[in-house]
C-alpha cells in the first residue's frame, strides 16, 4: 500500500504560498525564444564564427608570453566564461564522533580516469578472469533478469566532485550543505540502461559498479566500489556504518570505532551490527585498514568488505564489496562477498598513483 | 504562434501550473525553485507548443521541471538566478510556517538522492505508471522499479521514525 505516503505527499504540497508565475511573462519569454531560435537557425552560425573570429583576434593582440590577460577597459578578468573553483583537497577541523556523508556528482572523464578503469580491469581480468559486468534485461514476463556481460562493459572510474555533507543537516543530499568539497575518482556503472541511476551511483546506498566476479548466474551480484580521494582528503576512521541504520552500510570512515551496536536497517525494522576491523603496513609503506561490517537482518546477516589504504603519497583508497541481491528483495539467506579480504586488500594495492584531474 | 494557439496555451498554463508547482516542490522541498523550474519549463513549452502533441505536454513539462531542478541540484544553489523580472507581489511563507508533518515529509524527501525523488514522486504522488515514468526520466521501467522502490522503502523508514503514527511501517 501506498495510499499513507500519497496523503503525506499531498499534504506536505497542499499549502502553497501565493503564485507568482505570470502567464504574461512566460509568453513573451517564449516568444523571444523563438526568436532567438529562428535567428540561430538563420544567421546564428555566420554570426558566431564572426564572434569567436573577433574575440580571437583581441585575445592575440592583448596576450603574449607572460602577459596577464586584460580586457580593453583595465578589468582583471578575459572572459565571462564562469572558471570552475579548484577544489580544495585537506578536510577542514571535524568535530570527533559526528557523522558525515560523502555525497558526489559531475562527473568528468579524464585520461587518469582512463588509466584507472585500466588498471582495474587488467588486474580482474588476470586475477579473477571468471568476473563479468552484470547487466539488467527484459525476461520477456515483464520482469527483468541479469545477463552476465564482459568485465568492461559496465565499468569506469571518472573523477567526481565530492561533498562532504553532515549526517543530521536537513538538505544532507543537497551540495550547499556541503562543509567540503574536493575531487575523487570513482567507479560508477557505465551501462547505457544505468544512466539514470549515475547521478546517485557515487556515494551513499548505490556506489559500485555491478559485477559477478565469480562469474556465476548473479542472483547476488557484487556492488565494487573503488574510490580515490586526493592528498589531505581523507580521514581514516574505521566505522563505515552511519549510526542513523537508514543510509549504512556505505556512509562515513569519519567516525571513529568498530564497536557493535544495534540500530535500524533501512526498511525500518531492527538490526545488529558487528564489525572486524584490522590495521596494517603496506608493501610500500602504506596505512591499511580492513573493516567487515556484518549487518544481522530477520533474514540473516549481511557482510560488507572494506578496504582502505593511506598511501604514502597521502592519497586515500577506498575498495568495497557488497553484495547485493539483483531483484532488491530481501535474500533468503546470508549475503556474503565474493572477494575476502586478502582478495580485495591485493586489489587495492593494484590500484595505480595518478596525479589528480590530469 | 496563431492566436488561437497562444490562447490553448495559456488556458493550459492556468490550468496546469498549480499542479506542476506542486511536483516541483515535491521535488526540491522549496517553492521559489519550484516556481522558477515550472516556469522555465513553460517557457520552453512555449515554444514547442505548435511542434508537440498536446497530450504529450505534461510528460514534456515534468521532464523539463525535474532535469532543471537535478540540474540546478547538481551546479548547486549558489549559482541559482531568479527567472522572474519582477518580486513577488506578497511575502512567501518561509518553511517555520509549515506543520511539523509537512517539515517530516520534506526532510524525509531531501534524504533522497535528486532522480530517486523524482521518482517517487512521479511514482507515488502522480500515480503516473511505470513507463510513463520511465519517458519522464528517460530510464528503462526496471530503473523506475529500482529506484522507486528503493526511494519508497527508504522514506518510509524515515517516516516510521519521525511520524510512526502516519505510516503503515511495511515497505511495498
Amino acid at each position: 500500500m501506498t495510499d499513507d505516503i500519497r496523503d503525506l505527499l499531498d499534504r506536505a504540497a497542499a499549502k502553497s504560498p501565493p503564485r507568482t508565475l505570470d502567464a504574461d511573462l512566460v509568453v513573451t519569454r517564449g516568444r523571444g525564444r523563438v526568436r532567438r531560435r529562428r535567428l540561430a537557425l538563420t544567421g546564428g552560425t555566420a554570426l558566431g564564427v564572426a564572434a569567436f573570429t573577433a574575440a580571437t583576434i583581441a585575445l592575440t593582440a592583448l596576450v603574449g608570453p607572460g602577459a596577464a590577460v586584460t580586457t580593453p577597459d583595465g578589468a582583471a578578468s578575459a572572459s565571462e566564461t564562469p572558471v570552475e573553483p579548484t577544489p580544495s583537497s585537506d578536510l577542514p577541523p571535524l568535530p570527533p564522533g559526528s557523522d558525515y556523508y560523502w555525497f558526489g556528482d559531475d562527473r568528468v572523464d579524464d585520461d587518469a580516469g582512463a588509466e584507472l578503469t585500466q588498471a582495474l580491469v587488467s588486474y580482474l581480468r588476470e586475477h579473477h578472469p571468471e568476473a563479468r559486468s552484470v547487466d539488467m534485461v527484459a525476461d520477456g514476463t515483464g520482469g527483468m533478469r541479469p545477463e552476465l556481460r564482459p568485465v568492461d562493459a559496465n565499468l569506469q572510474i571518472s573523477r567526481h566532485t565530492a561533498y562532504l555533507v553532515p549526517l543530521d543537516s536537513p538538505n544532507n543530499m543537497d551540495s550547499f550543505a556541503s562543509v567540503h568539497d574536493q575531487p575523487v575518482y570513482q567507479i560508477w556503472d557505465s551501462s547505457p540502461k544505468q544512466t539514470a541511476d549515475a547521478v546517485f551511483a557515487m556515494f551513499g546506498m548505490y556506489s559500485g559498479a555491478r559485477l559477478a566476479i565469480d562469474g556465476a548466474d548473479a542472483e547476488v551480484e557484487d556492488w565494487l566500489d573503488v574510490t580515490l580521494f586526493p592528498s589531505g582528503g581523507f580521514l581514516p576512521g574505521t566505522d563505515n556504518v552511519s549510526r542513523d541504520g537508514i543510509t549504512q552500510p556505505a556512509n562515513g570512515y569519519l567516525t571513529e570505532g568498530c564497536d557493535a551496536y544495534e540500530g535500524r536497517n533501512y526498511t525500518g525494522g531492527r538490526a545488529a551490527y558487528t564489525f572486524d576491523c584490522d590495521e596494517s603496513a603496506g608493501p610500500g609503506g602504506e596505512r591499511i585498514l580492513t573493516v567487515a561490517a556484518h549487518q544481522r537482518n530477520d533474514w540473516g546477516v549481511t557482510t560488507v568488505h572494506t578496504v582502505v589504504v593511506i598511501r604514502a603519497d597521502g592519497t586515500g583508497l577506498v575498495v568495497r564489496d557488497w553484495p547485493t541481491p539483483v531483484h532488491d528483495t530481501e535474500p533468503d539467506g546470508p549475503l556474503d562477498p565474493s572477494l575476502d579480504m586478502g582478495e580485495l586488500t591485493a586489489l587495492a594495492l593494484a590500484i595505480p598513483i595518478v596525479p589528480f584531474g590530469r | 504562434m496563431r492566436a488561437e494557439e497562444e490562447a490553448e496555451f495559456r488556458r493550459y498554463v492556468a490550468a496546469r501550473s498549480d499542479r506542476l508547482r506542486r511536483f516541483g516542490y515535491l521535488c526540491c522541498g522549496d517553492w521559489q525553485r519550484a516556481e522558477d523550474a515550472v516556469q522555465t519549463s513553460l517557457i520552453k513549452l512555449y515554444a514547442a507548443w505548435t511542434r508537440i502533441s498536446h497530450n504529450a505536454c505534461d510528460a514534456y513539462v515534468r521532464r523539463i521541471v525535474a532535469n532543471t531542478l537535478i540540474s540546478e541540484h547538481r551546479r548547486g544553489w549558489f549559482r541559482r538566478e531568479r527567472v522572474s523580472e519582477r518580486p513577488p507581489e506578497r511575502q512567501i511563507p518561509d518553511q517555520s510556517e509549515a506543520t511539523a508533518d509537512t517539515l517530516a515529509v520534506m526532510s524525509a524527501l531531501a534524504r533522497l538522492p535528486p532522480r530517486q525523488r523524482a521518482v517517487v514522486v512521479l511514482r507515488y504522488w502522480e500515480d503516473l505508471p511505470i513507463e510513463q515514468v520511465a519517458e519522464i526520466m528517460r530510464c528503462s521501467t526496471g530503473t523506475v522499479k529500482s529506484q522507486g522502490t528503493r526511494g519508497l522503502r527508504t522514506l518510509r523508514a524515515l517516516l516510521s521514525a519521525a511520524m510512526p503514527e502516519r505510516t503503515m511501517g511495511a515497505s511495498s
